[in-house]
């Protein structure tokens, strides 16, 4: 099974770490080894040391708010802010070393400062399963989608994860938005078998009202069908396939199933045809 | 040798012979054709007491009456069946009562360390702790189940939507606010940042230091502005998340209270009416509602297993513990005893009457709790009755203090031993009182009872029924039938073989002698009953069906012989002379008295020579043994009392000029006791006679100041233990023991012993006075005075007074007016 996978054109695991969801990290590593063993590829971790956070602490203006702290408002400083980048990028690479030697995995571990956007979309190959974790480029849910949309112009495939700490396990649920992809729905079921969990469709239709699997939705409301039905399956990962060009309204959509579902995105392009790149 | 032959007073009957005694009066014996049975398994066995109506009586009494303070104590000899007898009627009466309460403990939700006690209707106690442990299963199961069920799950969604929503809505919405300023929200370590943007990035410092310095400080103070709203957002936070919690906290009580509510009321409707239960179930269902998260957190536990997981099970679970019902006491757990509960404790320490609270270790700390309440005699006989050894009670450190606290507040609060020695300072518990109403019967010697009222002021308060037990009961027809039913009853009671009528002739003749009294039975009934077992042992050695006499005959017999080593040591230092004792010849101011030696649960009788040595004083008889302290004040008594007799009788009219000296011979321990003093009083006499006593006779009683002799204890250990060494040595026919005639009554002697008698080879003298006494020892007549007080001459008495004038004569000769004797001396040496 896994070589069936891995022949369909994946090549590597690609995992984008950033500074900023260290509380996600071990899910996040435990995720990109899970799909790295069912694949049987190897995974390469990039810890990014956002370049914009050193210019914003360059810049004469501008201060960070933290809920909590004793000073509520404080000047970001350089120094602080590479300690703890250190020492997160300590903890990605020792969790990453353990759960890849577990899984007998070959992997490697880098860290690079610059835009993580730019360097994803320098390093991510066609063959890449591209891991963002899902509060890196931004402060909303929608705004790491927007960064997952412009690195799958590169990748094969991104996976944007939520905020939250991602489920060990759970249903594999594939979001089916009519015209599903050759082989698309096989590659879903052919990860739900490898990682031994359920798998689950979920038809959503959009554009036009109509008659799919049997169930009828309409508009936004076939989108809080599908939300509902998310958040009661609690799903360890969401497969769905986008157009080339996904509009505003792809992302808006996209933004709030990540959030309703609280489970990583796993984002297809249409014209990957996975069985052909065999 | 002049013989006095006995004579009978008429109906003044044994007590009133003197002289050489018959044979046949020297020990009674039941005839086993009187007894009217061939064994005892034709008889009834004896359902009450044998002798006891005035002990019975005030069990009766006591145990009717209902004030406080009517507690009891049952004093008497030990081995008498006080506890047995007690503890039967007290069984007996209890059957007929109605049974006590209900106690459990349970937690105290509001104060773990106060736990509550609850009285339950009686055998309910078990069916709350049943139902509680069934609750809790029950909710093991409920509870999850609301909370996995759909309507709770949508609820809970629906607050985390809604707090999500708002979260996210409020940063979306600043975003867009800044985006439209080219302003950016970036997530940084430190924490959320506004930046100006440029091309969607934050701006290079570069770019931004090349701004015009009006539009610097327009951003900066665009930036201002929107730091204040991301400040206020980034503050709201905390708040939004601890309304969640609580819309959270809401929704999840709400859920908890149905389950516990729906769970509840079977138990609820099981215990309506009983107010106590009724309120610790309200209390119960509050807590289980505000600590749902219990039944939460061990529900992956319970689906690993079939059946239901031990942590919900409140016993092992730590955290489900506090809905344990303690069982104190209960009607149920009592088994098959009905009516009002009978409590012997037989160790009555001061946690094994009021109770204990036990600790486990948990991580080297002791810890407790409610559930580890354990009950003591006091609670399980509360409502009925206590019986309590009270030698026991009274070595227990604390415990007679605390019996009678409990007794005087008539609760039952639980004390620490540690406590009370301040050697624990562990955090404890302080368990509610317990209401007390039990009769209390303490068990005891009689020096115990005398001691406690003359000693503790509360023992009479607390006390106040008395019950007496005889130690022995008249011997007629009617008692030794009664005697023979007891016997029948331990036969049964105890599974030996029937005892034929021979047997129980044998065993009231063994009574009448424990009881050193030939007209009474002793009732040391573990006495008894344990010469029965062993004759029944030794009956099947002899592959009797019956126990017949021999066997009862035996088993006293082997009793005496397994005990009775140091008698054979004493007797053999006697008959290898080692210890002088003479029983032939004659000799001046040498007497044989008798004693009796008690060891264990064995006495035997001795003799001991007595001298008396006279010379010419000033009035004074030097008792040795007291000289030297080894004479106890009742025997100092015996000799001041023959000391005031021979001042009073002999030479009144000249001043008592009498030194003289008595010793017990060869004795080096101590002596008590007056039964001695008639010998010393012979071997004066004799001293002073001048005439030799009868070594081949000893003597024992007491006198008294008019020369009578009075009776004394152990007649029949004194006789035959005299006996014993003139058969060593020989019997003669010459030997016998001098006795007070009062003791008459009380001869019970051995078989062997009336046996010489009758073969004319021992004797056993019976007197009333010293004179009679005296008669016997020296073949003399004691001499009675005439009409102007004159002694016959050459008999005793006339020789005794002859030689106190002469002493008195002889010490004029030394007298001195004024000056003392050493002048007098002086004064002669000059004549």
């Amino acid at each position: 099974m896994t070589e069936n996978l891995s022949a369909r054109g994946f090549g590597r695991v690609l995992v984008a770490l950033g500074g900023h969801s260290a509380g996600a990290a071990g899910g996040v590593i435990d995720l990109a080894t899970d799909l790295a063993r069912a694949l049987n590829v190897e995974i390469a971790a990039l810890f990014v040391e956002e370049e914009q956070l050193f210019d914003l602490v360059r810049l004469p203006i501008g201060a960070a708010v933290q809920s909590g702290a004793r000073e509520a408002v404080a000047r970001p400083d350089q120094l602080l802010i590479e300690e703890i980048l250190a020492r997160q990028a300590r903890l990605y690479r020792l969790a990453l070393a353990r759960r890849a030697r577990e899984a007998d995995l070959r992997w490697s571990f880098e860290i690079r400062r610059g835009d993580p956007l730019h360097l994803v979309q320098a390093i991510a190959g066609p063959g890449d399963l591209v891991i963002l974790s899902g509060t890196m480029a931004g402060v909303t849910l929608r705004s790491s989608v927007a960064a997952a949309l412009q690195a799958m112009t590169r990748a094969a495939a991104v996976i944007v994860t939520a905020p939250q700490q991602p489920q060990r396990r759970g249903a594999i649920a594939v979001i089916d938005q009519g015209g599903l992809a050759a082989g698309f729905a096989e590659l879903a079921a052919q990860l739900a078998a490898s990682l031994r969990e359920e798998l689950s469709v979920l038809p959503l239709h959009i554009e036009t009202a109509g008659m799919a699997y049997g169930e009828v939705f309409r508009g936004e409301a076939s989108l809080a069908a599908v939300k509902a039905a998310l958040r009661a399956l609690r799903p360890r990962l969401i497969v769905c396939h986008l157009a080339d060009n996904a509009s505003e309204d792809d992302l808006q959509r996209l933004s709030y199933l990540l959030r309703a579902a609280q489970a990583p995105l796993l984002m297809l392009r249409h014209h990957v045809d996975l069985l052909d790149t065999a | 040798m002049n013989r006095m032959e006995s004579t009978a007073a008429g109906s003044a009957g044994r007590g009133a012979l003197r002289g050489r005694l018959p044979a046949d009066v020297l020990r009674t014996e039941c005839a086993p054709d009187d007894l009217g049975f061939a064994t005892t398994a034709e008889l009834e066995p004896l359902a009450g007491l044998l002798g006891q109506e005035r002990a019975l009586r005030s069990i009766r009494f006591g145990t009717a009456i209902r004030h406080p303070g009517y507690n009891l104590f049952a004093l008497g000899p030990s081995e008498s069946g006080r506890h047995s007898a007690v503890l039967s009627f007290l069984e007996e009466r209890a059957r007929s009562e109605e049974a006590p309460s209900d106690w459990v403990y349970v937690n105290n939700f509001d104060d773990a360390r106060k736990p509550k006690s609850l009285c339950l209707p009686q055998g309910r106690a078990v069916e709350l702790r049943d139902g509680m442990r069934e609750l809790i299963r029950d909710l093991g199961l409920a509870i999850p189940a609301a909370f996995e069920s759909e309507d709770y799950k949508a609820r809970r969604r629906s607050i985390d939507d809604a707090f999500e929503e708002a979260q996210e809505k409020a940063f979306e919405d600043l975003q867009h606010k800044a985006e439209s300023h080219n302003l950016g929200l970036l997530r940084t370590p430190m924490g959320i940042a506004l930046a100006p943007l440029k091309d969607g990035k934050v701006i290079k410092p570069d770019d931004f230091n090349a701004l015009p310095a009006a539009e610097r400080q327009a951003i900066e103070a665009k930036m201002a502005e929107l730091q204040e709203e991301l400040k206020s957002v980034v503050e709201r936070l905390p708040t939004l998340e601890k309304e969640r919690r609580q819309h959270i906290r809401e929704a999840t009580s709400e859920f908890a209270k149905s389950a516990v509510e729906q769970a509840i009321s079977q138990l609820s409707r099981q215990f309506e009416g009983v107010t106590a239960v009724e309120a610790y179930l309200t209390a119960v269902a509050d807590d289980l509602v505000d600590n749902v998260d219990i039944f939460l957190k061990v529900q992956g536990a319970r689906e690993e297993s079939p059946v239901v997981a031990p942590d919900l099970v409140p016993d092992s679970n730590p955290r489900l513990r506090r809905y344990l019902v303690n069982v104190l006491v209960s009607a149920d757990e009592r088994g098959e005893q009905r009516g009002a509960p009978v409590i012997q404790e037989d160790h009555p320490t001061l946690a094994n009457l009021l109770g204990r609270i036990e600790h486990i270790s948990q991580m080297g700390a002791l810890v407790t709790d409610f559930g580890l309440i354990q009950p003591g005699a006091l609670h399980k006989a509360n409502g009925g009755y206590l019986v309590i050894d009270a030698r026991s009670v009274l070595v227990q450190p604390f415990a007679w203090e605390a019996l009678k606290r409990a007794l005087k507040s008539a609760t039952i609060g639980i004390e620490s031993a540690a406590e009370h020695l301040g050697i624990a300072r562990t955090i404890s518990l302080e368990p509610d009182p317990i209401p007390l109403s039990v009769k209390v019967v303490l068990v005891g010697e009689r020096l115990l009872y005398y001691l406690l009222c003359e000693l503790d002021p509360d023992f009479q308060k607390l006390f106040k029924v008395q019950v007496d037990f005889e130690d022995e009961v008249v011997r007629s027809p009617e008692t030794a039938g009664l005697f023979a039913r007891l016997v029948a009853g331990t036969v049964g009671r105890h599974g030996l073989k029937p005892f034929d009528a021979s047997s129980v002739a044998r065993l009231i003749d063994e009574a009448a002698r424990m009881a050193d009294d030939s007209e009474r039975m002793s009732l040391r009934i573990g006495r008894i009953v344990d010469i029965a077992r062993e004759a029944d042992h030794w009956a099947s050695e002899a592959h009797s069906d019956v126990v017949g006499r021999d066997h009862v005959e035996r088993a006293i017999s082997e009793h005496i012989d397994r005990a009775d080593r140091i008698r054979d040591k004493s007797h053999e230092s006697i008959t290898r002379d080692i210890v002088l004792v003479d029983t032939d010849g004659e000799k001046i101011g040498q007497v044989n008295g008798l004693s009796v030696i008690g060891i264990g649960d064995f006495r035997f009788g001795r003799p001991t020579r007595i001298t008396a040595r006279v010379r010419m004083g000033a009035g004074k008889v030097i008792d040795i043994e007291r000289e030297v302290e080894l004479g106890g004040p009742v025997h100092s008594k015996g000799v001041l009392i023959l000391s005031s007799l021979l001042s009073a009788r002999y030479a009144l009219s000249e001043p008592a000029s009498l030194w003289a000296s008595l010793v017990f011979e060869q004795s080096y321990g101590g002596v008590e006791g007056d039964s001695a003093s008639s010998a010393e009083l012979y071997a004066l006499l004799s001293a002073l006679a001048d005439v030799p006593l009868r070594q081949s006779i000893a003597v024992t009683g007491s006198v008294n100041q008019m020369g009578e002799v009075q009776a004394i204890g152990g007649v029949n250990d004194k006789i035959e233990g005299f006996f014993d060494i003139c058969k060593a040595r020989g019997l003669t026919g010459r030997q016998g023991v001098v006795i007070p005639a009062a003791n008459v009554k009380h001869l019970m002697l051995s078989p062997e012993v009336v046996a010489a008698v009758k073969e004319d080879r021992f004797h056993v003298y019976s007197v009333a006075t010293i004179d009679e006494g005296i008669e016997v020892l020296t073949g003399r007549p004691a001499g009675q005075p005439d009409g102007e007080g004159r002694f016959p001459a050459g008999s005793i008495n006339a020789l005794v007074e002859d030689k106190l004038l002469a002493y008195a004569r002889a010490r004029r000769r030394f007298g001195v007016p004024l000056g003392g004797p050493d002048h007098s001396r002086l004064a002669q040496r000059d004549d």
